[in-house]
């Protein structure tokens, strides 16, 4: 019994790798027809921002797709300019009706992203 | 030979010289001890300038003969009541016999043979001249260093020193003579009187007197002790001098040698510096190596750990690479290499660390970017090198993977990680960019 506990006590102790889970994720950003990089000054900073946003939303985390690809389509909005508006779905059409595969996301000029699931509840 | 002569010389020439200084100091104090004298003798048998005297001078009626025999003088007296102190004798001129007399200033001592025929001491005078008191022409002026002895009745002489003589204190007071000037002074004697004594018994009497010597060193021993410390002190001067150039010479050698030390110092570190370079990095490219990137990642994991600073690894591999080496050759291949390299290289930061992992493979490892900003910098460059003509044969594309470094996590898990994004990009048609999401799931 008590070598049990020594045993168990000595491995809770014990420095641990962090056990992690990953899926790869592909992103393919397009521009919308008919826009021009060159009037979305924030485009770079808005893709950064919402790469590592997208990467960890729950439908993306808990995916049950080996690995995700998303085709993304930038384009700027109609009611404010300067805001960016993205739509990903993923390449894989198969699992077009999976929460993680259909999403729209903005990115206004003080860079605040906002993203939601359309295949969600 | 005489180089080993020579080496003993350089070795030992200090000590060279002070044996000679205190083999010369010893002989020289031997030889004053022992010899150098100075002994001047002053035989009146045949000696012509002296004369006898009596005291008729002052009133007495004392008669004296001299006569000379082979070897002394012979003095026959009659001292005669007259005189308060009866007396006769023979007066020695030296030099000029009034003012320039003979210095026995530097002798020693003083021998006296005189042999006496009757009773009673004889006094023995050196007259001093002293221009300060002295009158010329005036013989009771001259300065009476006296003394007064009983003479031997052998054969040897009576010997003294100028410390036994004293200055006769009548004269003094007669002439006023300031107690300065009182003292006994050898150093101008025109003159020596030997005289019967204070007791000498009225009658006849007879003084045999052969003669007086002097004698003293060749030196003085202060002109000796002088000397000595002269020459101690001009060696010890060239021990000094010789040890100076000595230290000069020497210095300049250190120096040089120092110098030269610095030099190969310098040229060793270059060399390993240039080594380890070299052990750091792939020759074809310029990049790191393996054994590079190991140092470039435990920096990273250790800023990770200690400030949170997020780490991505970019791995990527070049498309078809096989297929370009098989058509053009491997030097076609070495140049899509090395151009691919290039534009990297072109496009990271300096903080960035490329690596040539092998083969076609390349790995970038971004420090403190997080995986959103490693994915948007291989994006930059998947399109860069797609539309960047790094051989004229044909267009080059590369695939990516990339993984964030998660704290405490081996690393062989984030290669893990990175490679099988990578291998989705190959997997997905190649010429595209995957990243392995994480999250944890404990």
């Amino acid at each position: 019994m008590l070598l049990a506990f020594l045993i168990l006590l000595l491995s809770s102790c014990a420095k641990k790798e962090p056990e992690v889970d990953f899926k790869p994720v592909q992103i393919h950003w397009n521009l919308a027809e008919g826009e021009d990089e060159s009037q979305m000054p924030r485009k770079d900073n808005c893709v950064i921002l919402l790469t590592g946003r997208l990467m960890g939303e729950a439908p993306v985390q808990s995916s049950q797709a080996g690995e995700l690809s998303y085709e993304v389509t930038i384009s700027r909005s109609t009611n404010n300019p300067e805001t960016l508006e993205f739509r990903g779905i993923c390449a894989d059409l198969s699992m077009a009706d999976a929460p993680e595969c259909r999403w729209s996301a903005t990115c206004d000029a003080d860079l605040k992203i906002v993203v939601k699931f359309d295949n969600g509840d | 030979m005489s180089r080993v002569f020579e080496k003993i010389y350089v070795l030992f020439r200090m000590n060279i010289l002070i044996f000679v200084l205190l083999a010369v100091t010893v002989i020289a104090l031997f030889a004053y001890q022992n010899g150098l004298d100075v002994i001047e003798p002053l035989y009146l048998h045949d000696y012509p300038y002296l004369m006898a005297e009596t005291d008729s001078a002052d009133g007495g009626a004392s008669a004296v003969k001299l006569s000379r025999t082979d070897s002394s003088i012979i003095v026959d007296y009659e001292l005669k009541e007259g005189y308060a102190y009866p007396y006769v004798g023979v007066k020695i001129f030296l030099g000029d016999g009034k003012t320039r007399g003979k210095d026995l200033s530097r002798f020693d001592s003083i021998f006296v043979w005189v042999k006496p025929r009757g009773e009673g001491t004889v006094r023995l005078y050196m007259r001093g001249y002293d221009s300060t008191f002295s009158r010329p022409g005036d013989e009771t002026s001259l300065k009476f260093n006296e003394i007064e002895f009983f003479p031997l009745e052998e054969t040897y002489p009576a010997v003294f020193v100028p410390q036994e003589f004293r200055v006769a204190g009548w004269w003094v007071a007669q002439n006023e003579i300031n107690v300065h000037k009182a003292r006994v002074d050898l150093s101008n004697v025109p003159l020596i009187e030997i005289q019967t004594g204070t007791n000498a018994p009225l009658g006849y009497g007879t003084l045999e007197i052969k003669g007086l010597c002097f004698k003293g060193k060749k030196i003085e021993k202060e002109e000796l002790a002088t000397a000595l410390v002269a020459l101690w002190f001009i060696t010890f001067f060239v021990i000094l001098v010789i040890r100076f150039f000595d230290y000069s010479r020497e210095r300049a050698a250190n120096k040089k040698k120092r110098e030269e030390l610095e030099k190969n110092l310098r040229a060793l570190e270059i060399e390993k510096s240039e080594y380890e370079k070299s052990s750091k990095e792939d020759p074809l490219t310029g990049c790191l190596n393996r054994a590079g990137f190991s140092s470039v990642l435990m920096r990273e994991q250790e800023n990770l750990s200690k400030n949170d600073s997020p780490v991505s690894f970019v791995i990527l591999d070049i498309d078809h690479f096989k297929q370009v080496n098989d058509t053009y050759g491997h030097i076609v291949g070495d140049e899509v290499l090395v151009n691919l390299a290039k534009l990297i290289q072109s496009k990271i930061r300096n903080t960035d660390a490329l690596v040539r992992w092998g083969g076609e493979e390349f790995v970038i490892l971004c420090g403190d970017t997080p995986i959103q900003n490693a994915q948007f910098l291989a994006e930059k460059l998947r399109m860069a090198i797609e539309n960047t003509q790094l051989i004229k044969q044909q267009k080059i594309t590369c695939s990516f993977g990339i993984a964030e470094m998660i704290a405490g996590e081996d690393p062989k898990r984030l290669f893990e990680r990175a490679d099988k994004a990578l291998y989705a990009s190959k997997e997905n048609g190649r010429n595209r960019v995957t990243s392995a999401t994480f999250r944890h799931t404990r």
